[in-house]
């Protein structure tokens, strides 16, 4: 121990005991700190200890706004991650079938997809959907 | 006499000196305020970063927890040295942190819905990762709330630690909290993939001797205690440098860039690459402290 460190009384050497010790104020703002951090990583733990499926999705044709724009018809998606696990990059394709045939087909990215999550996309088809059969594949994603 | 841990002042008890005298809990109101100022002032450009809003979508549940313990111990490093109170007497660190990480907690959610990155329609679990994340950087800005904002306080902290062990956490907070902003970005890993053996290695040799060039011969500040394993000048930078590459390493990993399958040959040249910008930010938290 130095000489200088003699100089401190034992609040400043301290790293929990305070002089004067705390008001109701300061316990309050560290029992809810505690309960904040603790509440949250405690829901985010649970969370990770129930999820186990891999990645699904779920895609489905906002009918109500499908419409024509600039001599293409305009096919909203809202496609939603079902399992449990974030993916990036996800390539989805949409098709549009005659039976087996594929009349024409459009291919989206979608960035980011949080477990939960789900993203709106619009896909720009030169057939009308609504006289075939629409069909989404998954192509790629990325893990984390 | 030792002050008990688990004690309480009545609130309207008069601290100061004869002149300023104040009642206690009007002043620890101001060291919350103080925190929060200091959390919002350092964390601001992350909040406000696409790179961090990815991140917590992706990031394992397990690895964050794991963050933000590793987090509560560098806030208690930033609350021994530096802390958002300015009295030595009413520090107590382990205590202060807590409390640091609580602030960065309300301070993140708050932008963080007032940005319209926390809304109704993310899921829960995406919105506690995105708080809990950015909360890193809010606890440490609000635990270094003293020394970005100012204070009256004179720190008498030196006192305390031995030289070496204040250069080692004075390198690990400064490179941790300067780097924080650049690590979430891809730069980082752009740079370090289009990097030649011979880029890495100058990298390498200019990030030690710079750091040497700010600590020991630009005289920004009167260098204090020299003693300690640590008290040559070339062991400290060399050694330092080891420190600011395990914080770059740190960072890596805390983005999801690097974990323990990432071959060397691509681990190396990011981890350089990052650890020009800490080993330049732990010559200047070596300064500071």
């Amino acid at each position: 121990m130095s000489d200088a460190k003699q100089d401190l009384d034992p609040a400043e050497e301290s790293t929990t005991a305070q002089d004067p010790p705390p008001t109701w104020l300061e316990w309050s703002a560290r029992a809810v700190s505690a309960v904040l951090i603790v509440g949250l990583i405690g829901y985010l733990v649970q969370a990770g200890l129930g999820a186990s499926d891999p990645a699904e999705f779920g895609f489905n044709v906002v009918q109500r706004d499908v419409r024509q724009a600039g001599g293409h018809w305009v096919l909203p998606v809202e496609i939603a991650n079902q399992g449990d696990v974030s993916v990036a990059d996800l390539a989805v394709t949409v098709e549009l079938m005659d039976g087996d045939a594929v009349v024409t087909s459009e291919a989206v990215t979608v960035p980011l997809l949080g477990r939960g999550a789900s993203a709106n996309v619009e896909f720009w088809l030169g057939a009308d959907p609504s006289r075939h059969e629409v069909r989404f594949e998954v192509g790629s994603y990325l893990v984390p | 006499m030792s002050t008990p841990v688990f004690a309480v002042s009545p609130p309207d008890l008069m601290v100061g000196d004869e002149e300023d005298q104040q009642k206690l809990w009007v002043v620890e109101a101001r060291d919350l305020a103080r925190g929060f100022c200091g959390a919002l002032f350092l964390a601001l450009p992350l909040l406000y970063t696409l790179e961090m809003w990815e991140r917590a979508r992706l990031i394992p549940t397990w690895d964050l927890a794991l963050i933000m313990i590793l987090a509560y111990f560098g806030n208690v490093g930033f609350a021994l040295f530096n802390g958002f109170k300015n009295k030595l007497g009413r520090k107590a660190a382990w205590f202060d942190a807590l409390t640091a990480m609580g602030i960065g907690v309300v301070a993140s959610a708050l932008t963080l819905t007032l940005i319209n990155r926390l809304n109704a329609g993310i899921p829960a679990e995406t919105m506690v990762k995105l708080v809990l994340l950015e909360t890193v950087p809010t606890s440490f800005g609000a635990s270094l709330a003293i020394n970005q904002l100012g204070g009256n306080g004179r720190r008498k902290i030196e006192q305390l630690y031995s030289a070496d062990f204040k250069k080692i956490v004075a390198t690990s907070l400064g490179a941790l909290m300067f780097s924080f902003n650049i690590a979430p970005t891809v730069e980082t890993q752009i740079i370090g993939n289009s990097l030649t053996w011979w880029h890495t290695l100058a990298i390498v040799a200019f990030s030690v001797a710079v750091s040497a060039l700010m600590v020991f011969f630009a005289g920004f500040v009167q260098r204090g205690d020299d003693s300690g394993v640590l008290r040559t000048e070339w062991v400290e930078t060399f050694f330092s440098y080891l420190v600011s590459l395990l914080v770059s390493a740190l960072l890596l990993w805390m983005f999801g860039f690097i974990d323990f399958d990432t071959p060397l040959q691509v681990a190396v040249p990011w981890v350089v690459t990052m650890g020009y910008a800490t080993t330049l930010a732990g010559a200047a938290g070596r300064l500071i402290i």
